[in-house]
């Protein structure tokens, strides 16, 4: 089954296009053997067109999908030995847990005595021990979900695809769900790619992420990457919160960047990532709500201190987050953790913070909208 | 989803389902509107050069013809008003307040729906014909009452026979009402009769609507009714069935030209229902629908009186109908004494029981194996072609059955095909008239089920064909199974496309009824239309017990 090559999956320059709209816009991806990669994306984004592609229920106009460097465009779906896992769980609903999983596995002719055994394995990985002669109808949504996962891991099959497969459940069990689906990712070495639209359920379980937006893919990399370095606006706003404006730059080397704000203030950066500008263009720039440290009585001298009043102030136990308009009309975002002065920082207190210089994002202008989430 | 670039199985069922409607629905309807410009040769201008419209212009010329089209549209618009009338607010009663014994009106309601149309007409005759029962007992305390026949009767027999419509889309439509809009409406201090008219009614008019328009296109389209009560009361529908099955010569022309008429009216009331209810309706999200209301002893008593009046008088035709099959019979009266003569002596009943078992089984069979695969290549297989199929299932509702038995028997009743008097075409006319039904609702549940559990099947490694029987059928059998059983009562009580189509040899339970009914003996019509009753009721009980349905089904 498995064969010693560096890409599982290739998907090279593939374009699908639905009457009126391009569902996905030359798409580029290479997936790594063992590798968990993500696809996140606002909806209708095109990561759930670009799975069911790579499943074989839909097809591209352009581009070819390789299968261990097999170009596999003209396999139909029934044929394609991919395991997907279904939003809504899909999962057979006349028949038993058991009949459910082992139906994979009668396809591929698997003997008896190796199918039970098999079988028998998933249920315990799953954790559905006894639940063996339940119908569907008898589990809950978090079960149901467990034989679908069971389902489509024990044919073993070459890429295990997931489509939102946390999205019905509700959100104490989704957090538990996905650290047992990396953890049986892990165990069983199976190539996985997870299509998700919560930025935090991709950072937290991705060993690789594709950000998709409007059919095309804006970035791949690493959670940290995505998140502390984003190639743009679009992609930094749908991965994280954040405050982010404009401004001039003023002076740049390979190191650092100092952009001059609308009212002449300046910031300095040193979070570049192969940035391409020159002094004089408009660049964006961002932060991090948590990134920006609350200073009382900052020196004058000190970089990167914008000083804004207090508009909003609210409680979430474990940090204050504060809203902040500085005098030129800049709304800023900054978070406070572990909260333990009480009354200080009031609803209309002016306040200053400072922004490490890593941490200040800089990315080129683009046309493009925002995307919100 | 899936675009094949071959013929599969499934490219073999579209094309295949294309051929069964061109040949069955398309050419008979094709073939009626040419005959109704041919002459009698099978030339479109006969040689004094009339016109090829001559049987239309006859038709709006000629009293004698258009009276039929205005008396058509009296009595359905009358028997439609009423019928809202009757049906909005027993629907309503029944649906908030806790009337006692709702199970009884159940039954009524559905015993309405599994009699032959023309049923309710000649039990009025029994009970309040010249010789009628009621009509006996009031002339010993010296009433009388208005004639029942002619019009009125008609309007009587058309309201009860088809309010059932008007209720049961009522009900269906409170139950996609919120609780929460009306106690919205309370709450901003309206009362509950206001808010009735000012929310709830505006939000269920689509489905009264619909309601009324089974009413009309069903009451417009009937001549059994009219041809047992209306004694010379002439409607377009009685006007096609007398002008095609005449005892000196049929007339198929003037048939073709009648039946095209008609169609042009039921089809014509279809479109602007479909545009009245699009332009009336809302997407509502219901979770918890309208609830019971607490009402005072005195308004309960009052409901439950309106409720069962109206029920039981609905249902009158069918109780007299069973219980004179049990009484003895001299000539037309029938005399208060209990007997089974009369299952006995029907001669014929046992013939026509066979032809009506033979025909719905092979037609039913028929309409759910191939409507199965239809439905299914309509909601997975979305390509122009099955687009076609689909609009398909809106046919039932606008080509009634005497339309249908005409143009069915002017394609294959004559040369070349020879089918006229076999049970072949009748089987072709009920497969073709059904078959949307099990289209449709195959359809609409493939619809709600997804093709997720489909295409999990596929991505297992099992092919399309293989997955269709191993994950699709499971699923759907229930659907089908119940679908199938509709279609077996529907088909049981067809009437009109049947009178059109059949001979003495395949003579049906209905068409016995009539017959019967036709000669003034209604013994044997009583006796065989109780058969006819428990014949149809058979698979709607199964229906109701077996897979837990209820009325709501028979729509």
């Amino acid at each position: 089954m498995t064969t010693d090559s560096s890409t599982r999956l290739r998907i090279a320059n593939l374009t699908i296009k639905f009457p009126g709209t391009v569902a996905v816009d030359n798409a580029s991806i290479d997936v790594k053997p063992g590798e968990f990669f993500t696809l996140l994306g606002p909806s209708g984004c095109g990561k759930t067109t670009l799975l069911r592609t790579i499943a074989g229920f839909c097809h591209q106009n352009e581009g070819h999908i390789y299968f261990n460097d097999r170009l596999v465009d003209l396999l139909p779906a029934h044929r394609r030995d991919t395991g997907m896992v279904f939003q809504n769980y899909a999962v057979f609903p006349h028949l038993t847990v058991w009949q459910n999983i082992a139906y994979g596995l009668r396809a591929r002719r698997v003997p008896k005595q190796e199918m039970s055994e098999r079988i028998k394995e998933a249920i315990r990985l799953v954790d559905l021990i006894g639940y063996e002669e339940r119908k569907p109808s008898q589990l809950s949504g978090g079960q149901q979900q467990r034989v679908v996962v069971a389902r489509a891991t024990v044919v073993r099959p070459q890429i295990l695809l997931m489509d939102e497969p946390l999205a019905n459940l509700d959100a104490k069990l989704r957090v538990r769900l996905r650290e047992e689906l990396r953890e049986l990712q892990r165990e069983l070495g199976i190539t996985t790619i997870y299509v998700t639209h919560d930025q935090e359920e991709a950072l937290s379980i991705s060993d690789r992420i594709a950000v998709m937006w409007m059919g095309k893919v804006q970035q791949i990399g690493s959670p940290m990457e995505v998140y502390r370095h984003p190639v743009s606006r679009s992609v930094a706003e749908f991965v994280g919160e954040g405050t982010f404006f404009t401004g001039v730059v003023r002076h740049k080397n390979d190191d650092e960047i100092t952009v001059e704000l609308e009212d002449g203030k300046r910031l300095v950066s040193d979070s570049l990532s192969g940035l391409e500008t020159t002094e004089g263009e408009s660049v964006g720039l961002g932060f991090r709500p948590q990134d920006a440290k609350i200073v009382i009585n900052p020196a004058p001298n000190v970089e990167n201190i914008l000083t804004g009043t207090v508009i909003q102030k609210m409680y979430f136990g474990g940090l204050v987050r504060y809203n902040l308009e500085t005098s030129s009309g800049l709304q800023l975002q900054a978070e406070e953790y572990a909260p333990i002065r009480d009354g200080s920082n009031n609803e209309g207190d002016t306040i200053s913070i400072s922004i490490p210089r890593d941490r200040l994002m800089v990315f080129p202008v683009g046309e493009e909208e925002e995307i919100g989430q | 989803m899936f675009r094949d670039r071959y013929l599969d199985f499934w490219g073999i069922v579209t094309i295949g389902s294309i051929v069964i409607i061109a040949v069955l629905l398309i050419f008979p309807l094709t073939r009626l509107i040419l005959a109704s410009f041919m002459t009698q040769e099978g030339t479109f201008t006969s040689t004094d050069n009339f016109s090829i419209i001559e049987t239309y212009i006859e038709f709006f010329s000629e009293p004698y013809y258009y009276e039929t089209l205005l008396n058509s549209f009296f009595v359905s618009i009358l028997a439609t008003i009423f019928s809202v009338i009757i049906g909005v607010p027993v629907a309503y009663l029944i649906h908030r307040i806790a009337i006692p014994g709702k199970i009884f009106i159940r039954v009524a309601i559905v015993l309405t729906f599994v009699s032959p149309p023309f049923i309710g007409a000649y039990a009025w005759i029994l009970l309040l014909g010249r010789n009628g029962v009621i009509t006996g007992w009031l002339q010993m305390i010296g009433i009388t009452l208005p004639s029942i026949y002619g019009w009125g009767g008609i309007v009587l027999v058309f309201t009860l026979q088809s309010f059932p419509f008007v209720f049961l889309m009522m009900l269906s439509g409170l139950r996609s009402v919120d609780q929460s809009l009306e106690d919205a409406g309370i709450n901003m201090g309206r009362s509950p009769f206001g808010v009735f008219w000012t929310v709830i009614l505006p939000l269920v008019i689509p489905s009264i609507s619909t309601g009324a328009l089974l009413v009309f296109v069903t009451t417009f389209s009937d001549f059994g009714t009219p041809m047992i009560i209306g004694e010379g009361y002439r409607v377009l529908a009685s006007l096609v069935y007398r002008e095609f099955i005449n005892e000196f010569g049929g007339n198929p022309r003037l048939a073709s030209t009648l039946s095209i008429l008609l169609l042009t009216v039921t089809f014509g009331a279809l479109l602007i229902q479909r545009q009245f209810a699009r332009r009336a309706s809302f997407d509502q999200e219901t979770v918890t629908p309208l609830g019971l209301r607490k009402v005072s002893t005195t308004k309960m008593v009052i409901a439950t009186v309106i409720v069962y009046t109206i029920v039981f008088t609905a249902f009158l035709p069918s109780l007299t109908i069973v219980v004179s099959s049990f009484l003895e019979s001299r000539g037309p009266l029938l005399i208060g004494e209990f007997t089974l003569d009369g299952y006995l002596t029907a001669t014929r009943l046992p013939a026509a029981f066979r032809n009506s078992l033979v025909l719905v089984l092979v037609s039913t069979a028929l309409c759910v194996v191939i409507g199965t695969l239809m439905g299914y290549v309509v909601v997975r297989r979305k390509n122009r072609i099955t687009a076609i199929i689909d609009t398909m299932s809106m046919t039932p509702y606008a080509v009634a059955g005497v339309v249908m038995g005409v143009s069915i028997s002017i394609s294959f009743g004559g040369d070349p095909f020879f089918l006229y008097g076999t049970s072949l075409i009748l089987i072709l006319s009920y497969f073709i008239r059904r078959l949307p039904y099990t289209v449709r609702s195959v359809s609409g549940f493939l619809y709600q089920m997804g093709a997720q559990t489909e295409e999990a099947s596929i991505n297992l490694g099992v092919p399309p064909g293989r997955t269709f029987l191993q994950v699709t059928l499971p699923q759907i059998a229930p659907a089908v199974l119940s679908g199938a059983l509709l279609t077996m009562a529907t088909i049981a009580r067809e009437f009109s496309s049947t009178v059109i189509l059949y001979s003495g040899r395949t003579r049906t339970l209905p068409v016995e009824v009539f017959a019967q009914v036709l000669q003034g003996n209604f013994a044997d019509a009583s006796v065989v239309g109780t058969v006819l009753i428990a014949f149809t009721l058979v698979p709607i009980v199964v229906l109701f017990k077996v897979f837990g349905k209820n009325e709501q089904a028979l729509l």
